[in-house]
């Protein structure tokens, strides 16, 4: 199957495009310490380059994988838009991936650290001095399956806490883990060093995660904001 | 305009806001402030109509902004930033098709201040505290 995956969750614009029986082809751009990200502008550059590099045209896709997030508001609207639209217009069904789901699936290739570990925390930056976490078992991660901590937005002491509590060993992969490590390493955490390419987001994950689910209408793939916008909170707060 | 008044109701606090409006200029952004529920957007209801504003003025809650008409060459912006955590990793354009140079605004929940300055020139800061019932404390600087 034909796939391009993309995701614009975090700062970085991360493109893949893989085919049956070849190596996958990456694209992103990381924009540099306090720049901003260029989803908008460098997204549908970087796949065309991708297109290019192998040869085939949008007709030859066969499926259009997106990064639905948590992550930033701009971010996940150009990225998930972007999805709908090409899958539409190309008639092929689109996969929602969470951006989450693959760190952590990048994450297994810590497998060759020195350290064990049980489990893989995903640990994305969400602004306002807290990050986006989600966890698996290392068995789960390739079959698609469920986290055993689901995605939620929390302090990183709060988080450091959990994972004494639940009596993990986890490897810590994302930019939230780089960005927490005096925090998080109160714990038994390992995390990479900070340059590792484990903590970036990576859309060849996605291909792989694309086997695993379901692809569908476009229409039905949704940012995950994870934070509520402020009516919500009012209205639930209003509530008897 | 500087001032810190009381208002009884929702009535008055929209006069508040229609008092600002008349102070503004196309390119002028007012940044107000507030916790939920404290009548953020009753007062950017009461600037918008005195703006000549005559569509529904809700909170952009779920869109981030919206732009309204005026009937004449004047546009009025309204921006609720509650969502977004931090501007400074968002796309740069996601404020600058509302604070433009034709255009009056008024954005909620404004952090990020220098990201907000780089698009608008900031007329007015507007803080609105709950004072009991109805009543709020509307601080204009």
């Amino acid at each position: 199957m034909t796939v391009l995956a993309f995701d614009t969750a975090t700062p970085a614009t991360a493109v893949a495009l893989c085919r049956s029986g070849e190596p996958p082809l990456e694209a992103r751009d990381d924009p540099a310490p306090g720049r901003r990200p260029g989803h908008a502008t460098r997204l549908l550059p970087l796949a065309v380059d991708l297109l290019r590099r192998a040869g085939i045209g949008w007709a030859d896709l066969e499926r259009i994988a997106v990064g639905t997030g948590p992550g930033t508001f701009t971010g996940l609207r150009v990225g998930i838009a972007t999805a709908r639209a090409l899958a539409r217009a190309r008639g092929i069904p689109l996969t929602g991936v969470s951006t989450l789901h693959s760190l952590a699936l990048g994450g297994l290739a810590a497998e060759a650290a020195s350290q064990p570990f049980d489990a893989i925390l995903a640990v994305l930056d969400a602004r306002r001095r807290e990050v986006f976490v989600a966890g698996w078992r290392p068995s789960a991660l390739e079959r698609g399956g469920e986290p055993f901590l689901s995605a939620r937005a929390l302090r990183p002491e709060a988080l450091a806490e959990q994972v004494v509590e639940l009596g993990l060993s986890p490897v810590l992969v994302g930019n939230g883990a780089v960005e927490f490590r005096s925090v998080l390493e109160r714990s038994e955490a390992l995390i990479p060093e900070g340059g590792s390419p484990l903590h970036q987001v990576s859309a060849i994950h996605h291909c792989r995660l694309v086997r695993a689910l379901p692809g569908g209408d476009p229409a039905d793939i949704h940012p995950e904001y994870l934070r509520l916008p402020d009516a919500e909170i009012a209205r639930r707060s209003a509530r008897p | 305009m500087r001032c810190r008044q009381e208002t009884d109701d929702p009535r008055e606090t929209e006069a508040l806001g229609a008092r600002l409006a008349r102070a503004l200029a196309p390119g002028d952004v007012v940044l107000v402030a507030g916790e939920l529920g404290a009548g953020k957007t009753t007062f950017v209801r009461g600037a918008c109509r005195a703006l000549g504003v005559s569509v529904p003025v809700t909170s952009p809650t779920f869109t981030i902004g919206q732009r309204y008409p005026t009937g004449g060459p004047l546009a009025v912006s309204h921006l609720d930033l509650f969502r977004v955590a931090d501007l400074a990793a968002e796309e740069p354009d996601l404020l600058g098709d509302y604070l433009r140079a034709d255009t009056i605004a008024f954005v909620e929940w404004p952090d990020g201040e220098a990201e907000i300055a780089a698009f608008a020139r900031i007329a007015a800061r507007v803080r609105i505290e709950h004072a009991g019932g109805n009543r709020r404390i509307v601080e204009i600087e």
